[in-house]
């Protein structure tokens, strides 16, 4: 092949068939149309009560790349308090730890894994007196599961998390909104075994590539520069004056269950 | 004269050194007392949490009695146990405590699986109510000590790092100890159902 082809090409060729075989397609579970819906109510609920719902998708309990002290959770009930208290979340403002108001831990977080079918609902300490665990369990039993099992993800978080908010009093104060509320994590599910012979052959075009380079670094045709210290990650957005919300706690609350 | 600058810098010198040495040593100090608090707090908590457990135990035998015969059953060892850990925690011997404690859960864990087992019992609703409740408890619980035990590996390791290392017994800070994982990978004591 690489006499016909030109070197470069056969190894583009090869590394592309590679590429494709691995890395799998992402996919979004709800649609544009519900998630817009979703995050609109829930964008009200905050304005009108300063309570921040907050609905979070994962495909898989394996697989999201959410890792806690170097390894990934995969139990919904700690996926869930990791989520809620820990895991920085984009919003308009910035990144954002915590649901729920700082002081007023007034958050709620919505989990399902699509994969495993299992949901959480999980309420922060300054919710837990107005919904109960029994009181989530009773919602999504309601809402939750009967829409996910037809397949109507989207209604089935609606009704959600409406539901939810109806539990939630009337604020009395203005507080900065969060502004967003709807998070899928479309990383997908952690796939079975690479085939061997794709490591095998990984392996052996990495192994031509290192001896290619050390040939020709070797002979000067290729010069190694030192690069000039590039910019690192770019850091925190800097939030000014628009939607924050968050630092709301949990102390694990709630309820799960299946669909 | 050059002579007076240099011993006056000299003194500046010494001042700020000593200055600065005096504010390390209070700094560490404070700074240990914050983290021994917040280790207080998390234990409360804690305590809060099992304290809503041992609430609400009695309350899912005796709905559970409906449809399980108590005597010899899973609902009499778990309420045996319950005094148990009760008398412990009178003792206030560590050992004693985490071993009752141990057994208690590992009861509690045993019901909550074991309800899967009877149709009658998880059909009721106020059985379903109480075993989310208490699934709901059983979380807090380990929730708490996990934040328990990140406020003692910070106490932990203030105390064992430098500077606090040097003053930290003297000062009467002693190690605080973590909650150990549950014994959960054994099997839990086998009792029968009824």
């Amino acid at each position: 092949m690489t006499a016909i082809l030109g070197k470069k090409t056969a190894f583009v060729f090869l590394a592309a068939l590679i590429l494709i075989s691995i890395i799998p397609v992402n996919a979004q579970v709800v649609s544009e149309e519900w998630k817009n819906t979703v995050e609109t109510y829930l964008r009200q609920v905050d304005a009108n009560t300063t309570a921040e719902i907050v609905v979070y998708v994962v495909q898989s309990l394996r697989g999201h790349g959410i890792k806690d002290e170097g390894s990934e959770i995969n139990e919904i009930v700690k996926l869930g308090v990791f989520i809620f208290n820990e895991l920085p979340l984009d919003t308009p403002g910035g990144t954002v730890v915590g649901i729920g108001k700082e002081g007023k831990d007034n958050g709620v977080l919505v989990l399902v894994a699509m994969e495993e079918r299992e949901w959480r609902i999980e309420t922060g300490y300054g919710l837990e007196g107005y919904i109960t665990d029994i009181e989530t369990n009773m919602i999504a039993q309601e809402n939750l599961v009967p829409k996910f099992r037809e397949g109507e993800y989207g209604e089935g978080l609606y009704g959600t998390v409406v539901a939810i908010s109806q539990k939630i009093p009337t604020a009395m104060e203005q507080l900065p909104v969060r502004g967003r509320y709807f998070y899928e994590n479309t990383n997908p599910p952690l796939q079975d075994e690479i085939p061997l012979w794709i490591i095998i052959l990984m392996v052996a075009i990495i192994g031509v590539v290192i001896v290619v380079v050390a040939y020709l670094s070797k002979k000067g045709k290729i010069k190694w520069e030192k690069r000039a210290g590039g910019q690192a990650y770019g850091g925190r957005k800097e939030s000014s004056g628009g939607p924050k919300g968050g630092g709301g706690r949990s102390g694990g609350g709630g309820s799960k269950g299946k669909w | 004269m050059s002579g007076k600058w240099i011993a006056i810098g000299v003194v500046i010198a010494v001042l700020a050194i000593v200055g600065s040495m005096i504010l390390l040593y209070y700094g560490t100090y404070n700074n240990l007392v914050a983290l021994e608090e917040s280790v207080n707090e998390k234990w409360a908590e804690v305590q809060q949490e099992l304290q809503r457990r041992y609430d609400l135990i009695p309350r899912v035998v005796n709905a559970s009695k409906l449809y399980i015969q108590y005597e010899g059953s899973i609902l009499e060892n778990i309420t045996n146990l319950r005094s148990q850990w009760a008398s412990a925690m009178q003792t206030g011997n560590m050992e004693t405590v985490n071993n009752a404690t141990d057994q208690m859960e590992s009861a509690v864990s045993n019901l909550i699986v074991s309800v899967e087992a009877y149709p009658d019992l998880k059909a009721s609703q106020v059985v379903q109510d109480l075993m989310v409740t208490l699934e709901g408890t059983e979380n807090r619980i380990s929730t708490e000590r996990m934040r328990y035990n990140e406020a003692t590996r910070d106490y932990n390791r203030a105390r064992r790092s430098f500077p606090g290392s040097l003053w930290a017994l003297g000062w009467g800070f002693e190690g605080k100890e973590y909650f150990r994982a549950k014994v959960g990978a054994e099997e839990p004591p086998s009792v029968p159902i009824d």
